[in-house]
């Protein structure tokens, strides 16, 4: 298998060695597409770019961990996603809105209900930015980033329940959101 | 909601300017980089190899004296121009036994002998100037170590080429020009796959007529599809631009000197785009 990665191989070995240069190049291919997920979990564009510090030296310390069994593209990924979690639990206010749901509750939400509105990722991003924030993580771990519930519950201490009603809360949200246009 | 999943699947946004350098602090601050002991070790280990190497060749050139020891001698005595510190060392010479002289006198015997050996003319070389002259040799030889940690930067730079018969890897041109072409495909978002071949890029190429690197060939074009090619000068203009490329580009009339190429082609049904700069030399 050829594998044709224009230096990436070598900008990891450099990582490796903390050398600055490759870090910096590294840095430099994948902060857009990691600011992009920062930015959805975060509240704003400042608290997106602490969230991209924090997930950069993340990968930056544990860069002798990535095995090459994923893509590079994808152990950054879920490095950045770890430090959004982390970085909600940690500045977890009390809240007790959510986690204190009415389990008899019901949500008639269709689960097949599609988007029929023409929207772009701006769009997308604006919502989500507005998003309340307890919804936010749920939904974009759920939706974008394809963790289970079970997974979801495990990260944020709570009961996997709890998070498929939140889910469905911020999927109502959001369609309500969209729906204004 | 799999469709907010497609939405931002391609979605990508550039931070603000600070990032990286307040990044930097950080990691000057929590990951610094220092000499480590390892280094020091290195550096010892490379004075020992250099000094190895230096009474290596030391011992070589004895092992030549040999040979020429008595041929050394009887031409010392036919020339009295040489100056009084060589004929001492003559006479010690003389006073013991050849076979003896190469273990007792080691560096003396070796000056001896490069002058006799470099037969040109031998007036007034100051015993000081041949003496630097060995030293020289032996400090010639540690430039291979510096050299080595060397070899890896020139591997490094030139990414994807691995044609650079008229530059030396080295050189301060060839580094500039071994720009690390940039794989994105077009909405922006920086590319990792598995082609089915490896593209090569030359970073050089040399339209002279004699038979070697006389076109820009891409390695690996026949494994893509809608290969295009475009070619600017430093001042943007485009001089050259195929949309169906076929290794065939011979530099047409432009002067010598750097352009920046863009190769876009189909993988998959993805259009993927290479970016980079190319030297041409014609001398």
């Amino acid at each position: 298998m050829t594998e044709v990665d224009f230096g990436l191989k070598e900008i990891i070995n450099g990582c490796l060695k903390n050398n600055r240069l490759s870090q910096r190049k590294l840095y430099d291919r994948y902060a857009p597409s990691m600011f992009a997920v920062c930015r959805r979990y975060a509240n704003t564009d400042a608290e997106a770019e602490d969230m991209l510090m924090e997930g950069f030296m993340k990968v930056f310390k544990s860069i002798d961990t990535y095995k090459g069994d994923s893509t590079f593209t994808t152990w950054i990924h879920s490095v950045m996603v770890n430090a959004a979690i982390s970085h909600y639990r940690s500045t977890r206010r009390f809240r007790n809105e959510v986690l204190g749901i009415n389990l008899d509750e019901e949500e008639s939400i269709n689960e097949e209900e599609r988007i029929t509105t023409s929207i772009d990722a701006q769009k997308v991003m604006e919502l989500m930015q507005r998003m309340p924030e307890t919804l936010r993580i749920v939904f974009n771990l759920r939706a974008v980033d394809d963790y289970s519930f079970a997974e979801i519950a495990k990260e944020l201490g709570t009961k996997e329940e709890s998070m498929r009603v939140t889910f469905m809360r911020a999927r109502k949200w959001m369609l309500e959101k969209l729906g204004e246009g | 909601m799999k469709d907010i999943k497609e939405i931002l699947d391609n979605y990508n946004e550039q931070p603000s300017e600070d990032v990286w350098s307040r990044l930097e602090s950080r990691l000057d601050a929590e990951m610094p980089v220092h000499r480590t002991r390892n280094t020091v070790w290195k550096w010892a280990a490379i004075a020992v190899g250099v000094i190895a190497i230096g009474a290596g060749v030391t011992l070589g050139i004895l092992r030549q004296s040999h040979h020429n020891e008595d041929f050394a001698e009887v031409n010392k005595t036919e020339q009295p121009t040489t100056t009084q510190p060589q004929e001492s060392v003559v006479e010690t010479q003389n006073a013991t036994s050849p076979q003896n002289v190469a273990s007792s006198q080691d560096e003396e015997s070796t000056i001896v002998v490069e002058m006799q050996n470099a037969a040109s003319s031998q007036n007034a070389v100051s015993l000081q100037e041949k003496k630097s002259s060995t030293v020289v040799e032996t400090r010639q030889t540690p430039s291979l170590q510096p050299e080595t940690p060397a070899k890896p930067v020139a591997k490094e730079a030139p990414k994807t080429n691995v044609r650079q018969e008229v530059l030396p890897p080295n050189s301060t041109l060839a580094k500039q020009l071994a720009a690390d072409p940039v794989l994105k495909n077009l909405s922006g978002e920086n590319v990792e796959w598995t082609p089915p071949a490896h593209l090569s890029i030359p970073n050089l190429f040399t339209p002279n007529g004699d038979g070697v690197n006389d076109l820009f060939v891409i390695q690996g074009l026949e494994s893509y599809s809608s290969p295009r090619l475009v070619v600017r000068d430093k001042n943007n203009r485009i001089v050259y631009q195929s949309s169906n490329y076929r290794n065939n580009w011979d530099g047409g009339s432009c002067s010598d000197g750097v352009y920046s190429y863009e190769f876009t082609f189909l993988y998959n049904d993805i259009e993927n785009q290479a970016t980079g700069k190319v030297r041409i030399i014609r001398t």
